[in-house]
């Protein structure tokens, strides 16, 4: 099954949640934001949402602003 | 202490965190303003390099109060999926709404600054409209629900000070109920002093003090006029007259009387 991840291309071998697919992924930040097509994630539903074929998951992260 | 959308604070000026020379340089800064309010934006994570992590951990080491931004954001529906992630990220229900309809400008977009706000202040947030001193988009921002406004003075990094001071103080006696924030084209401690003797109720300030040849002593030189503005529009500032009244009584001295 494939997923993208910030617009890179992730292979999973079976259908896994959230959380499998970012350590899949190797997300080294601690503090971000997650979307799935669109759609903000809580971080208390990745566990216990499946993700599907061609997901788009959006990952966001804190960065300097004015 | 004033208060900022439910919170109190001693500082009226807010801070940027973008553009300073290193993160270390940042935080002195942020820490010589004595401001408790930073603005921060969101970025896509890259995977190869972790600066948003170190950044965070700055800005967490400073105890502030975070403002998250929608900088970049040209559509209502792109601000409102990032004030959705911000929200995520920083537990806040604070964001600054910045819509561009302009990229040489960076004027805010007043007809989908409406539209998001609207939409914003339904789904529980305190919106921060970056706009221009419109007054009527104003109002009709006000009316909706953003009680803290932030107009500008000038364009985005163009530091040039309040180009429309009558607008502002028109805009600041037309909506004496609201928080009025100057926010962008700051330029020099005095444009910030001047907006805070308009009445205004604080200052955002990001690029004067970044691009500063120091920045933390520029830092401090916002906070005192800043202070100092306070202070003077609270005294009461005289009148402008167009001709010279003397201030030594003239009939009292040798020469004077005629």
């Amino acid at each position: 099954m494939k997923i993208t991840i910030n617009n890179r291309v992730i292979e999973l071998e079976q259908s896994c949640d959230v959380a499998s697919a970012l350590a899949i992924y190797g997300l080294q930040e601690k503090i971000f934001a997650l979307a799935i097509n669109g759609r903000v994630i809580s971080r208390s539903d990745y566990a216990s949402t499946i993700l599907k074929e061609a997901d788009q998951i959006d990952i966001l992260i804190p960065m300097q602003g004015g | 202490m004033w208060e900022l959308g439910g919170k109190s604070c001693q500082s009226r000026l807010l801070i940027g965190t973008a553009g300073y020379p290193s993160l270390e340089i940042l935080h002195q800064a942020v820490v010589a303003s004595k401001a408790e309010i930073v603005t921060v934006s969101l970025k896509r994570e890259d995977p190869t390099n972790r600066c948003g992590q170190r950044f965070w951990d700055i800005i967490n080491s400073l105890s502030s109060l975070v403002l998250p931004n929608t900088a970049g954001c040209r559509q209502a529906k792109e601000a409102i999926y990032i004030a959705e992630m911000a929200r995520e990220i920083f537990s806040t229900h604070w964001i600054k709404l910045e819509i561009s309809g302009d990229d040489m400008l960076l004027q805010p977009d007043p007809f989908e600054l409406l539209k998001a706000a609207r939409t914003l202040i339904e789904m529980g947030f305190e919106v921060f409209p970056f706009c221009t001193e419109d007054y009527i988009v104003c109002q009709k921002l006000y009316d909706l629900g953003c009680h803290i406004l932030m107009p500008w003075g000038a364009p985005i990094g163009s530091g040039k000070g309040l180009l429309n001071p009558f607008g502002l103080k028109l805009l600041r006696t037309r909506l004496p109920d609201a928080t009025l924030i100057v926010d962008a084209g700051i330029g020099s401690p005095m444009h910030a002093m001047q907006a805070l003797m308009l009445g205004y109720d604080a200052v955002l300030v990001n690029s004067a003090i970044a691009q500063a040849l120091d920045p933390v002593a520029m830092a401090s030189a916002f906070s005192l006029a800043v202070e100092s503005g306070y202070v003077a529009h609270q005294a009461g500032i005289m009148p402008e007259t167009d001709f010279a009244h003397a201030s030594t009584p003239l009939e009292q001295t040798y020469f004077g009387a005629r």
